[in-house]
């Protein structure tokens, strides 16, 4: 197997706790600031992953009321209570059983 | 304690986090798969909990509140910060041995190990980038709002910061990018810090949505993200996926909200 392709499994205990045990003294990854070129190729690969994400929901009827869930299915996560679905910037959507109406009159224009 | 991992976290993804552990240098396409890595773990499960839910219990809910404090009282919070993370950072072992991860350092317990250092690097250099800014927009006499970071529901507030009636983010590059992935962008405002790679130099960076910019506004210079770190420190105007950003060098931008404000009378 290639350096490149080595996975925690391939290695002993006693190498994972040294491996740790120099992250630790070197002070981990650093301060989180990625090269510019880096940050703008990522920036644009992710936003065109994301928008092409599906977030899926189920719906149950429960005593008369929407409950959604989160498909397990879904790979996206998404803040869903009972029959409201809370958005990124706080706002939330809430779905509302339309109460059963007369049948329109089908001669009516 | 028995760990299960998300089905669709790969081999490709247990290797980006050991390089992420080992400190080894990744490219474009592997980084792209470490960030991927540990946005999956998050529904990793140790025991009846998820990863996510474990490391806020054991790691950061129980440190969180002191390390801010300490920062906040520090004059130099970047130099301050390395100190006060490490006091932590030695203790996630034996704190993950205390709630039931007998072995850390044995696959998969490893994985549920550098999740919590990753998410404690992210919190820590999170802060402190956030504080230093937030200082800095003190001392330069920019009118803001912004949560108290010593409270943790403060801190869970979806933005960071209000500025001119807009809300901001700020964000270090990297967990920026954890953000584009989970929540998409939905402040008006970024400051993030990059780095230029030929010579290391720091770019401190913010990108505003096109009403923040109509508020200060000035010439810009059409150009693709792609291109951006050729552009810049002109201030550029990206289109992208349906969204403009306007991308203004940190000085520049605050020499605008200052004007502004001064104009105005010290709107926050």
């Amino acid at each position: 197997m290639s350096e490149q392709l080595q996975t925690p499994e391939d290695m002993s205990s006693e190498e994972l706790e040294q491996i740790v045990t120099d992250f630790i003294a070197r002070d981990g990854p650093g301060p989180g600031d990625l090269p510019a070129d880096t940050f703008f190729a990522l920036w644009a690969r992710f936003e065109a992953e994301r928008r092409a994400q599906v977030i899926e929901l189920e719906q149950d009827i429960i005593a008369g009321k929407i409950v959604l869930s989160v498909a397990p299915t879904s790979p996206a996560q998404v803040a869903v209570e009972q029959n409201a679905i809370r958005l990124e910037d706080g706002r939330r959507i809430v779905l509302h059983l339309r109460r059963p109406r007369p049948q329109a009159n089908s001669a009516s224009p | 304690m028995k760990i299960h991992l998300p089905n669709n976290f790969t081999s490709a993804h247990r290797a980006m986090v050991l390089r992420f552990m080992q400190g080894k240098p990744v490219n474009d396409n592997q980084r792209a798969t470490q960030l991927e890595a540990f946005d999956r773990l998050h529904r990793a499960t140790a025991g009846s909990t998820t990863f996510a839910d474990f490391y806020a219990c054991v790691v950061e809910e129980p440190s969180a509140d002191s390390f801010i404090a300490a920062l906040l009282e520090a004059s130099d919070p970047e130099t301050a910060a390395s100190t006060l993370r490490q006091k932590v950072t030695q203790r996630i072992p034996a704190r993950l041995r205390q709630a039931g991860c007998d072995n850390p350092y044995q696959t998969p317990e490893f994985y549920l190990l550098a999740y919590c250092l990753y998410w404690w690097y992210a919190f820590t250099t999170g802060y402190t980038f956030e504080v230093v800014i937030l200082r800095d927009l003190t001392d330069s006499g920019v009118k803001f709002l912004a949560h108290d970071l010593r409270k943790r529901q403060e801190r869970q507030s979806p933005f960071d910061l209000v500025v001119m009636g807009f809300t901001g983010d700020l964000k270090t590059s990297t967990y920026f990018l954890h953000a584009v992935r989970s929540r998409g962008l939905p402040a008006d405002f970024y400051i993030t810090r990059l780095y230029r790679r030929f010579d290391k130099e720091r770019l401190l960076v913010v990108f505003l949505k096109q009403p923040v910019w109509d508020a200060i506004d000035g010439e810009v210079l059409t150009t693709t993200l792609a291109a951006l770190p050729d552009v810049l420190p002109a201030v550029a105007e990206i289109e992208h996926d349906g969204q403009t950003f306007i991308v203004v060098e940190y000085k520049e931008w605050k020499t605008r909200i200052l004007k502004h404000q001064h104009r105005k009378g010290g709107e926050k």
